[in-house]
């Protein structure tokens, strides 16, 4: 990493005729709730792959601020009790002088001194607010936990990235967001409160331009909800099946620039679920009847004729128009029965 | 027209702001004296016999009479003299003019931030009928470059935004020009035709006289055929002041209330009694939905109006059930042709009744009628029936704050002090009511108006 920092590379940065890249912004929404993590270290036999995961990912975010000098990151922990900004870190923290002291006794030691100084900005940022959200991790044992923040994280990341596009219009700054998460073998179990959400999200996200990328760590293969993200978004949808080599996956998918996306062939190009289910019997619905109110799916016209989810009653003529079945006429089945009976 | 407009604004919003208040004060002190002396010297100059006493008895009568004509000072408005807006603020030497700017912009973002959020039953599959006049009328510029440029560029970004909030609705194109009414896009939802059409009609020249009437039929027969589900809508941008019209128009419009299709004109010019009457007629008596533009942002915000889905009202009821098909995507190595333009295409959606391929979506199966759509199209019009709060801004009071940054992006809150008094003059933080989050003007508008979501309350752990 500090050879990149050597005067010796400068002259290759300079070449006459290269093309100057527009600058980007990579905002990062890291899903750390341990609770994940623990599952998926049980299931592999391994020890805190969380480190290893976040590990990879400096090293990616700072091979990212590498390409181009006004490149920037962001990152976003979505954790077990909210969201928190790793980095660029909230300002008001800077008064309290007294957590500067411990800093030094810390795992800052994986920071050498002469590091680029724009890696050691973001490095010793993230190590030491991760430092922080452990131990506040450690003393929410015991919370509650219904839902996972990850949509509130996907939230403020696009409120970011509005922000950071308004502030840096003249340098025409190109964003992207990647999600990072762990996935659980307990399938989709809050995902529900998740879909509306993450639609949402998925909406602004296309109307800022902003792709979503997501690398899901462990877990089952499909994650609807994230795959319809990243499928909207033109966003690329990796599954990794262990922590080995995380760099490696994330180095060569994830740096394709949005404009090479068309040409170059994406992992993901697997078929997305878009299915719905139906709101009274949950069962799949290809072709289904919508209320015009609420817009809920269903799969059968409720009973009484009245929408189960809005209480609007529905008009008697329309549904017996869709009650009616197609006529098939008696001769030909007549016939056909005559047939078997012959024979 | 614009700059006047604008300082009567900031002269409500920002009451609070001292300095300016004692300013204006003095300013009107100084101009009451100057007025009268005016008209005095009028007096003395008009030398018709009478005695002064009397003259200026009846000029006080006249002046009771045309009270709504008074000034601030008491004085004709155009006897006083003239306010400029930037007169109004003044920079002392230790006023800070970028925050009281700064205070200021809040205050019209402010503005923008604050929405209907009744959560209502709104009509979400809606069939409209954008009718653009392009009669001689349009050829003015008093929107630049002209009227109807403006009026085409302004109709493209509305066709794109209603598709974006609106995805399963329809949308069909007409337009008046030389006395009779050309269908130019069929009602369909495919925005990209429809954006098509409207770039061609740019180069046209508008011409002639529009007429209201043969629109309107034209439109009454468009939105004949359409289900009793999706409701039934006219858009007209009207320019001129006058329409030509083959027969009673009064009869297009009594057809119009029977048919249960609802108008809404945006006036480019001034107002037209027959518009009024029109929109009047059709929306149950409501007047709101005839508006003549102010300025050119207006007509934009009056077009974004008209994005949002009308509430359903009880002489209005669609409650019905649509059937819709949930096609499955497949990738194919080979391509192959699809039902609705038989073009080669690698992979695409199949129609779950008929198993026809079709290329994109919303759209109605070219084979079998049903109208296909996602799930995440159903997904986009979710925000129409369950709006977000709107933030509450949080009250000067004594400075403190329990947040220095934005919640959503990190951005620090501006201090926007009054220098003389050191008070604040906004605290700039907007909160959200569930969450008790603090956000910046900017999040909230971009809260509010794109991403539909509070980040605060999807970041809490339970629900």
């Amino acid at each position: 990493m500090d050879a990149i920092a050597d005067p010796n590379f400068k002259h290759q940065g300079n070449k006459p005729g290269s093309v100057e890249e527009s600058p980007s912004l990579l905002t990062v929404i890291v899903d750390i709730t341990p609770q994940l993590w623990t599952e998926f270290d049980l299931k592999n036999g391994k020890k805190d792959s969380i480190l290893d995961v976040l590990k990879a990912l400096i090293v990616f975010l700072n091979a990212h601020l590498a390409f181009n000098t006004s490149n920037q990151v962001a990152l976003i922990a979505a954790h077990s009790q909210g969201i928190k900004y790793l980095y660029p870190k909230n300002k008001a923290d800077d008064d309290e002088i007294s957590s500067k002291n411990e800093k030094e006794d810390r795992d800052l030691f994986i920071i050498s001194k002469n590091m680029y100084r724009r890696f050691r900005n973001v490095d010793e940022t993230l190590v030491e607010e991760l430092y922080m959200l452990f131990k506040e991790e450690e003393q929410s044992i015991g919370k509650v936990t219904q839902k996972s923040t990850l949509a509130g994280g996907i939230s403020a990341a696009l409120a970011y990235t509005d922000r950071i596009t308004r502030e840096m219009e003249t340098i025409s700054l190109k964003s992207r967001i990647m999600v990072l998460t762990c996935g659980s073998d307990k399938g989709n179990r809050d995902e529900v409160f998740q879909y509306i959400p993450i639609m949402n999200c998925i909406f602004s996200a296309t109307k800022i331009k902003c792709p979503i990328d997501v690398v899901k760590i462990g877990g089952s293969k499909e994650s609807t909800f994230l795959q319809q993200t990243t499928d909207a978004t033109n966003g690329i949808y990796l599954h990794v099946t262990s922590t080995d080599g995380l760099l490696q996956y994330l180095s060569t998918a994830m740096f394709i620039d949005p404009s090479l996306r068309q040409i170059i062939v994406k992992p993901n190009k697997g078929s997305v679920d878009f299915r719905t289910s139906c709101y009274l019997t949950g069962k799949v619905v290809a072709v289904g009847y919508i209320c015009s109110v609420c817009l809920c799916v269903l799969s059968i016209i409720p009973p009484g004729n009245v929408c189960p989810a809005c209480d609007s009653e529905f008009d008697e003529r329309v549904i017996a128009k869709l009650k009616k079945k197609p006529v098939v006429p008696r001769l030909t089945k007549r016939k056909s029965a005559n047939h078997v009976s012959k024979k | 027209m614009a700059p006047s407009q604008e300082g009567n604004d900031s002269d409500e919003e920002i009451v609070n702001v001292t300095s300016r208040k004692q300013r204006r004060q003095v300013h009107f002190d100084n101009a009451q004296p100057a007025t009268k002396k005016r008209k005095e010297d009028d007096q003395s100059q008009d030398q018709d016999g009478r005695p002064s006493k009397n003259r200026k008895k009846l000029k006080k009568k006249k002046s009771q009479n045309n009270s709504n004509l008074q000034g601030a000072s008491g004085g004709y408005a155009w006897e006083d003299e003239i306010k400029r807006s930037w007169d109004l603020v003044t920079v002392d030497d230790e006023t800070d003019m970028t925050s009281l700017v700064a205070s200021l912009i809040e205050a019209r973002k402010k503005r923008a931030a604050k929405r209907n959020i009744t959560p209502y039953q709104r009509g979400i599959i809606r069939t409209m009928i954008l009718t653009l006049d392009c009669s001689e009328s349009m050829s003015e510029k008093d929107l630049r470059p002209n009227r109807h440029a403006m009026m085409i560029q302004y109709a493209i970004d509305f066709v794109h935004e209603f598709f974006d909030q609106n995805p399963i609705s329809q949308i069909g194109i007409v337009i008046m020009r030389n006395g009779l009414a050309h269908l130019v896009s069929q009602v369909s939802g495919n925005p990209q035709d429809h954006i098509d059409v409207l770039k061609k009609i740019r180069k046209q020249e508008p011409k002639g006289n529009p007429s209201l009437q043969n629109a309107l039929e034209m439109a009454r027969g468009l939105l004949l055929p359409t289900p009793s589900h999706c409701t039934r809508e006219v858009l007209i941008i009207f320019g001129s002041l006058s329409s030509t019209d083959p027969s009673d128009i009064h009869q297009t419009i009594a057809s119009l209330v029977d048919e249960r299709i609802r108008c809404k004109v945006i006036g480019l010019s001034a107002q037209v009694a027959i518009c009024k009457e029109l929109c009047k007629q059709t929306n149950y008596g409501d007047e709101s939905f005839y508006k003549v533009l102010l300025d050119e942002t207006h007509f934009k915000e009056l077009l974004d109006e008209a994005v949002v889905p009308l509430p359903v009202n009880k002489v209005n009821k669609g409650f019905t059930l649509v059937k819709m098909g949930f096609p499955t995507r497949v990738y194919e190595d080979t391509p192959t042709f699809c039902a609705c333009h038989s073009r080669l295409v690698y992979g695409g959606y199949f129609c779950p009744n008929c198993h026809s391929k079709v290329c994109s979506l919303p759209t109605v199966c070219p084979c079998c009628d049903l109208m296909l759509i996602l799930s995440t199209h159903l997904a986009r019009s979710y925000h129409h029936l369950m709006p977000l709060k709107t933030f509450n801004e949080v009250d000067i009071g004594e400075g403190t704050f329990p947040t220095s940054n934005c919640f959503s992006c990190q951005r620090r809150f501006p201090v926007l002090k009054n220098n003389k008094t050191g008070k604040l003059l906004t605290s700039s933080r907007y909160r959200c009511g569930d969450c008790s989050q603090d956000f910046c003007i900017d999040c909230d508008v971009f809260i509010h108006e794109v991403l539909h979501n509070c980040p605060g309350c999807e970041s809490k752990p339970t629900i």
